[in-house]
């Protein structure tokens, strides 16, 4: 009978240890649950270099003629065709290219949204305009996607404001154009919604005609069907105060967006416009790295569906005319969208200038060289994480490999602290793609000289997540 | 003395007296007593006594009444007809007194003072066995006995004490209190006129005693049914239940009727609730006519109440001292059933005190033996197993080497009663899948149409397989016993599909029938059918299309019967329930082997998985042998898995060549066992427990069952104990196999979870079973307590458990959808280029049409030629050759590394992209099946590609069009002389040993017809080794012995 209930006991006593054992190690281990949304890190992310094929989605060019620039930082010769097509309808154009090592070359196209297809991988590509604003260039779209946001967009005061949306795909889409404004709240144009794209398709919206003198306008393009590309083509008034910019959307709201420099020089002005396009309500956390050191941060409450307009020269803890960097994060999900709007004095061109914030997250990015016809002033990199990172400026050798320039090896960064390098003949920033590899998330900014205030004509960078070379 | 002796008149009550007649006069003509006259009141008998009573007792007295009014309306005819007698001996014409009853009991009568003393009354034929020493009663009326069935008289009883209830048989009563209580109830005409009498004299303040030391025989012929009821009464049962209640609507003051009869009320209601389900009719109609009897003697009653108030002494609660607190019948049933099961508690403990008594076991219940009074109709709380026997409350445990007696098997069920049972299976079956027998089963998942007989067998002769880009590689052997199959029913492959997808769920039933069979107990046996119809496994395995869960459901139950005949283990050692002849004929580990090689070659040619779950079982099934039976359960470990690795061996060769090419494969773990789910996409805990990872018992009261198997490890005992602890090794081994696949720590292992919760499903079955049969068998050796609680809960949980199961019977389709991909991508075809084309099929493995191999964890891809594969795509191969480099491809454009995958893909002449979403095309307004989406970057990967054109308006799947065109389709479809050399061997090999199998198997047939089967033996006999320790412990021993 002893042995019996000994017996059972131990039965009992076994299972229930079994199954409590289980339990626990599935509460504290637990199988890796999967990562939740397959947004990318950006909208252009360089792919690996021994891709077989990759393409690029140029949607601005619908909005102005200008040129694609091709950065090739590897160190074999990449060829491909620019595909040119004219919003609407019309005759598409195609030019062949070949972009050498460690080169950038320029594809002039005509007016209309340009597909750039590489065979091969590894390279980044730019669509760049040029007017009487001056010049501006911001990546091309690596990916399509059923969502862009634009934190910003002006139509007061004559500034020009245009939406190309471009179909590169062979599937049809259809889509809806929405803006959310500081004064009128949400609009739905009714001539935006449900616009058909066929395929190779490209639209060119000037926002004026239907939202007119609106301050501050944030826009999402959202497909019914398929899958688009989408940029913002924003335009100042020259003379005197002009400028243009392509602003490059965000496929989808992110948890963190960085400037790695900003100046709020005399005179001027900056502006950040953080847009929350989700059904609920944001508190983003402002922090700013100054020179000195990290200042407190500060809060921005965000109601859904609305836009926040931060003048950092209204903000105390911004010391007048000193470089910082400036990180907006929230928890609320899935995120928010990050603008700046740096505006000068006057006396420079461009006077202003437009660019999307770049998303944290990114330890790897390769930095395209300055356009021609301009200088490199200064390379910027801002450590993001809560911790000190390692960073390591690296150029690219004819070999392919990718050395650390001089100075620029292994530059510890406290957290919320700016690392500066200027070009020299010894670390060629600007003058040739450079790649920067940190421990830890960076933001990184390229700006030309001469030009105004930091971020009215900075250099587009790429995040890396693969192999280059 | 005998000169002050006070005059005592025996009264003697008879109708058409039999042949002991004689001798009942002749015990009054001895008694010693000198004041004793004997009167007998003859109630209407047919031939007059008198001359009979002349012969014996010339002294004697005789009335004639006209008629059988019933006793007690004949003895109060005595209240006119005596005076000045200070006592009436009140007796029936059955019994026998010893000489000195009489002084004896009037003796005790004016020393205790007592109005009412009783003798001890025992058999008449064996005066050894007591009937009764005085009785008590409950609140309700129901009387209880102090003395088993057939206890034998040792002088434990013999106490003068107060007791309730004078047994009628034979009652000395003071004269002056009888004709105060106005005699006997008139209208008790017989099974509660003593109680009456017993109560009212409480009530009027006089005492009952019994005085042991006179002795009465009494024959007790009314309630052995050979005497007619008096004036035309129902039976003996009704008449009890309507004096009882008579009694107490009677007895009881107000205030305490107020109270007691809303308890006899629910439990006459609950009485009765129990016959009608257990088809007890005579006792339903006597609980009924016990309340309308009685209420048609509204005024009668009053009267009595009335006359009963103006005698009343005690108050109620002291009258109720001497009454058992709760419900002696609700006590006593509770006892039989729980001792005795189900059949001896619903038969009434006549038969069991019959069978009993048959079988020299006393300690039966009794409950209507029928004696004239409820004297007879007692219900023994007092009983106990006997002392010495396996009922001493101790639940052995055979020590190491020495035997153990095992309970006697269980009773069997009626064939009515298995009859009724199964056809309730079968109709439950019938209703719930009636939408599926009518339409055909829906393409999607594993139940996707099968191809033509002819196809099945060309492709078992020529090894062409399909899935891939087509090769010449062997495919699964069971193409060719389906295909000919499929030729036998008249050539309909469809028919086919749905005999076998259907026929699962009663080959899996039958198998855990056969699984149960040896536990000797044919409840447990249905009971764990039952359960294994009841746990959701087959219908969710149905509804998500899982043919390879739908086979396991079947097969599982088969292979653990196999590996536990091969463990050798009791009860399905060969020479079960005899020492020498277990040593002499245990099972040879060769043929089980053989036995088993064959089914798993059977089950695996089905499903490549099978080869692993069967090793998966036997490693579950020996870690619980070795920790329920320590050191001595390596030897049956040993034979387990020398079996299952030899039965593998076995199926490995008779698998041949597909098994070896299966074997040489570079995706051998995912083609033997399928393709991982991505991490934290398994079912839940929650799901897991309740073994219902699909729609079908998708229900909290599923946790029931397992509520339910859990209880043979609180409660069995012997091997029933090893079984069960063996059974939650199954379920257990299963949970934590299903949980790391999930986690993702079993790399390449990557078992369905349904088709890991089959051996689940027999574990749990297996234990609800075993928790019957150890209900029966090993619940008798424990007294009244937890157990007892513990399987109520057992029982209403398993019988709750059950519940979702058959609510998803009433939807007619085990929620399998109606329109599956077979319509919905028939438009590939029509849209196909000349030259013929492939489709690359993606998705999650849970609703990937037919087999896949892994493209990551969490998504399958397989490529067709033309549109949506058939069934034999489910045997994918363990060599994807060039459909590799298909999701090379694929990876290439997921990682961004291409954007021109179509021109990639028209090499092999891909012409389609399918990713399948869902388990059967999304429909709005008419069907919404699981979504099994793949991950997001699959998709956005595609729909980037420059190359690939999104079809619109499909549901339940993607489909794209590759812009690029492909090169026609060729392939070399000839098989080499090699492969068919050894194809036709292995068939050879197959029709020899499936030859010597049936051949041994008729001539097992042939001998145990030659010789009774043992277990038949085992239910008409009992074993030496049952006999043998109840000798030692004094099984023959009078009862009672001990108390």
């Amino acid at each position: 009978m002893r042995r019996e209930t000994s017996r059972r006991v131990a039965l009992v006593v076994a299972g229930v240890l079994v199954l409590t054992g289980v339990v626990v190690a599935d509460a504290v281990v637990g199988p890796s649950r999967p990562t939740p949304g397959g947004a990318p890190l950006a909208s252009a992310v360089v792919s690996d270099a021994a891709a077989t094929s990759s393409a690029w989605y140029c949607a601005g060019l619908a909005a102005v003629a200008g040129a694609v620039l091709v950065t090739n930082p590897g160190r074999i010769p990449v060829t491909g065709t620019v595909r040119s097509q004219p919003a609407g309808s019309g005759p598409a154009t195609t030019e062949s290219f070949a972009a050498p090592p460690e080169q950038q070359v320029a594809v002039n196209v005509p007016q209309g949204a340009a597909t750039v297809s590489v065979n091969g991988g590894g390279v980044g590509v730019l669509e760049a305009v040029a007017g009487l604003g001056g010049m501006t260039a911001a990546p091309c779209a690596s990916t399509v996607a059923n969502t862009w946001y634009f934190a910003h967009g002006s139509t007061a005061g004559g500034n020009g404001m245009e939406v190309t949306v471009f179909n590169p795909l062979p599937t049809p889409a259809v889509v809806d154009i929405s803006f959310v404004s500081s004064s009128t709240g949400t609009v739905f144009p009714p001539a935006y919604q449900g616009i058909p794209l066929a395929a190779g398709q490209s639209v060119v919206e000037n926002v004026m005609d239907h939202a007119p003198d609106q301050v501050s306008l944030a826009t999402e393009v959202a497909t019914l069907s398929g899958s688009v590309v989408a940029t913002v083509f924003e335009q100042a008034p020259a003379p005197g105060h002009g400028g243009m910019s392509f602003l490059d959307g965000a496929a989808a709201p992110r948890h963190a967006w960085a400037f790695a420099r900003n100046e709020d020089v005399a005179g001027g002005t900056t502006l950040f416009i953080v847009y929350n396009p989700t059904s609920v309500a944001a508190t983003v956390t402002v922090s700013l790295s100054l020179s000195q050191g990290q200042a407190a941060p500060f809060v921005l409450d965000l109601p859904p569906q609305s836009t926040s307009v931060m003048n950092a020269g209204q903000q105390t803890r911004i010391p007048a005319g000193a470089p910082y960097g400036i990180k907006f994060s929230t928890r609320a999900t899935p995120g928010i969208v990050v603008t700046r709007v740096a505006e000068s004095s006057g006396s420079t061109t461009p006077a202003v200038g437009w660019s999307s914030g770049q998303a944290g997250g990114v330890r790897r990015w390769l930095v395209a060289p300055v356009p021609a016809g301009q200088s490199p002033a200064s390379l910027a990199v801002v450590d993001l994480s809560p911790g000190p990172v390692l960073v390591t400026v690296k150029g690219f050798q004819l070999n392919g490999a990718a050395t650390a320039l001089p100075g620029a090896k292994a530059v510890k960064l406290e957290p919320g602290s700016v690392f500066v390098l200027a070009p020299s003949p010894a670390t060629p920033v600007g003058w040739s793609p450079v790649e920067v590899d940190a421990s830890g998330p960076v933001a990184v900014q390229l700006d030309p000289s001469p030009a105004a205030p930091p971020g009215t004509a900075s250099v587009a960078a790429w995040p890396l997540v693969s192999r280059l070379g | 003395m005998e000169d002050l002796a006070p005059g005592v008149v025996a009264v003697i009550v008879t109708c058409d007296p039999g042949p002991w007649f004689e001798e009942t006069l002749q015990s009054f003509a001895t008694q010693d007593y000198p004041e004793l006259s004997v009167l007998v009141l003859d109630a209407g008998s047919v031939e007059d006594p008198t001359p009979r009573v002349a012969t014996v007792l010339p002294s004697a007295f005789v009335r004639r009444l006209p008629e059988n009014a019933g006793f007690a309306a004949a003895a109060d005819a005595v209240l006119g007809m005596v005076a000045g007698a200070s006592h009436l001996l009140l007796c029936h014409d059955d019994v026998g007194l010893d000489s000195d009853v009489v002084h004896v009991l009037v003796e005790e009568s004016f020393r205790s003072n007592a109005g009412i003393v009783s003798p001890k009354l025992v058999a008449w034929d064996d005066p050894s066995r007591l009937l009764h020493v005085g009785m008590a009663v409950d609140k309700g009326g129901a009387v209880v006995d102090r003395v088993d069935p057939g206890e034998i008289d040792h002088g434990q009883h013999d106490g003068v004490r107060d007791v309730f209830l004078a047994p009628g048989g034979c009652m000395l009563v003071r004269a002056d209190l009888f004709a105060e209580l106005g005699g006997f109830d008139p209208a008790v005409v017989a099974m509660g006129d003593d109680l009456d009498l017993c109560w009212r004299a409480q009530v009027a303040g006089a005492r009952v005693i019994v005085a042991p030391s006179a002795r009465v025989r009494h024959l007790e012929r009314l309630a052995a049914g050979e005497r007619p009821l008096p004036g035309g009464a129902p039976s003996l049962q009704a008449l009890q239940r309507r004096h009882e209640l008579r009694i107490v609507l009677v007895a009881y003051s107000p205030f305490h009727l107020l109270r007691v009869l809303p308890q006899v009320l629910l439990l006459s209601l609950g009485e009765l609730a129990v016959a009608v389900l257990t088809g007890n009719r005579a006792r339903a109609r006597a609980v009924v006519h016990a309340w309308t009897w009685n209420w048609s003697r509204r005024k009668e009653l009053r009267a009595s109440r009335a006359a009963l108030r103006e005698r009343r002494r005690l108050s109620d609660s002291e009258v109720r001292r001497l009454q058992v607190g709760g419900s002696a019948r609700l006590t006593a049933y509770l006892r039989r059933l729980f001792a005795h099961g189900f059949e001896a508690a619903h038969a009434g403990a006549a038969a069991l005190t019959a069978h009993r008594l048959a079988t020299d076991e006393p300690g039966a219940d009794s409950e209507v033996a029928g004696a004239p009074t409820l004297a007879s109709g007692a219900t023994a709380l007092g009983s106990r197993p006997i002392p010495g026997s396996l009922g001493n409350g101790a639940g052995p445990w055979p020590a190491d080497g020495a035997e153990e007696p095992e309970p006697a098997p269980a009773a069997p069920l009626s064939l009515s009663a298995r009859a009724l049972v199964w056809t309730v299976i079968v109709l439950v079956l019938l209703v719930g899948s009636r939408q599926l027998l009518g339409t055909g089963l829906p393409s999607m998942a594993g139940l996707l149409s099968w191809p033509a007989w002819s196809t099945l067998l060309h492709r078992f002769v020529t090894g062409w397989h399909a899935p891939g880009l087509g090769g010449v590689n062997p495919t699964s052997p069971a193409t060719g016993p389906l295909g000919v199959a499929a030729l036998l029913l008249g050539g309909s492959s469809g028919l086919l599909q749905k005999v076998i997808v259907l026929g699962c769920i009663p080959v899996g039933a039958w198998g855990m029938a056969r699984l149960a069979r040896p536990f000797a107990s044919p409840r447990g046996r249905l009971v764990a059918t039952l359960a294994y119809l009841a746990v959701p496994v087959a219908y969710d395995a149905l509804a998500l299309g899982r043919w390879d869960a739908l086979v396991s459901y079947a097969a599982a139950p088969w292979v653990v019967a196999r590996l536990a005949r091969a463990s050798d283990l009791e009860p399905f050692s060969a020479g079960y329930g005899s020492d020498r002849a277990r040593r002499s004929r245990r099972r040879p580990l060769l043929r089980q082997i053989v036995a088993l090689g064959v089914l798993e070659a059977v089950f695996t040619m089905l499903v490549p998985a099978g080869a692993s779950l069967t090793l998966l079982m036997t490693v579950g099934l020996s870690v619980a042998a070795l920790l329920v039976l320590g050191s001595s359960g390596w030897r049956p470990v040993r034979r387990m898995l020398a079996t299952a690795v030899g039965a593998t061996a076995v199926a490995t060769v008779l698998l041949a060549p597909w098994s070896f090419a299966m074997l040489a494969g570079s995706q051998r773990w995912q083609a033997l066992t399928g393709v991982a789910l991505a991490p934290g996409t398994g079912p839940g805990w929650s799901s897991l427990l309740r073994l219902a990872v699909g729609p079908i018992g998708d229900s909290p009261l599923t946790y029931g069952l397992v509520v339910a198997a859990a209880l043979p490890l609180l409660v069995a005992a012997r091997h029933r104990l090893t079984w069960a602890a063996m059974a939650w090794g199954l379920v257990l081994t299963s949970w934590l196999v299903c949980w790391t696949e999930g986690s993702g720590w079993t790399a390449g292992f990557a078992i369905t979870p349904l088709v890991l919760l089959a051996p689940a499903a027999v574990g749990v079955a297996l234990g609800v079973g075993l928790g019957m049969a150890a209900f029966e068998q090993d619940l008798t050796a424990h007294r009244f307590g937890w157990r007892q609680v513990a399987t109520v809960l057992a029982a209403a949980g398993a019988a709750l458990g059950a519940l979702p199961v058959l609510a998803g019977a009433g939807g007619g389709g085990w929620d399998v959808p109606t329109s599956g991909y077979g319509e919905a991508m028939a438009f590939l075809a029509n849209r196909a280029p000349a030259g013929g084309f492939r489709t690359l099929w993606l998705g999650d493995p849970r609703a990937f049409p037919g087999g896949g191999w892994q493209l990551e964890p969490g998504v399958a891809y397989a490529v067709t030629n033309g549109g949506l594969p058939d069934s034999t795509s489910l045997w994918i191969g363990s060599s994807p050759d060039g459909a590799g480099t298909v999701a090379n491809d694929v990876r290439l454009a997921q990682h961004h590394d291409t954007v021109q995958l179509g021109h990639l893909l028209a090499g092999p002449a891909i012409h389609y992209v399918v990713v399948v979403q869902a388990l059967a095309p999304v429909i709005p307004g008419y069907q919404t099946p699981a979504q099994f989406p793949v991950p997001p970057a699959l998709t956005e990967a595609l729909s980037s590609q420059s190359d690939l054109v999104a079809v619109p308006g499909q549901s339940g799947a993607d489909v794209y069009v590759n812009e690029v065109s492909s090169r026609p389709i060729s392939a070399n479809l000839q098989s080499s002389w090699t492969y068919r050399g050894v194809l036709y061997g292995v068939v050879l090999v197959w029709i020899v040993v499936v030859f010597r199998l049936a051949r041994s198997s008729s001539g097992r047939g042939r001998r145990s017809r030659a010789r009774p089967r043992a277990g038949a033996a085992r239910s008409r006999t009992r074993r030496p080794s049952e006999t043998g320790p109840r000798s030692v412990t004094g099984a023959d021993a009078p009862a009672g012995v001990g108390r």
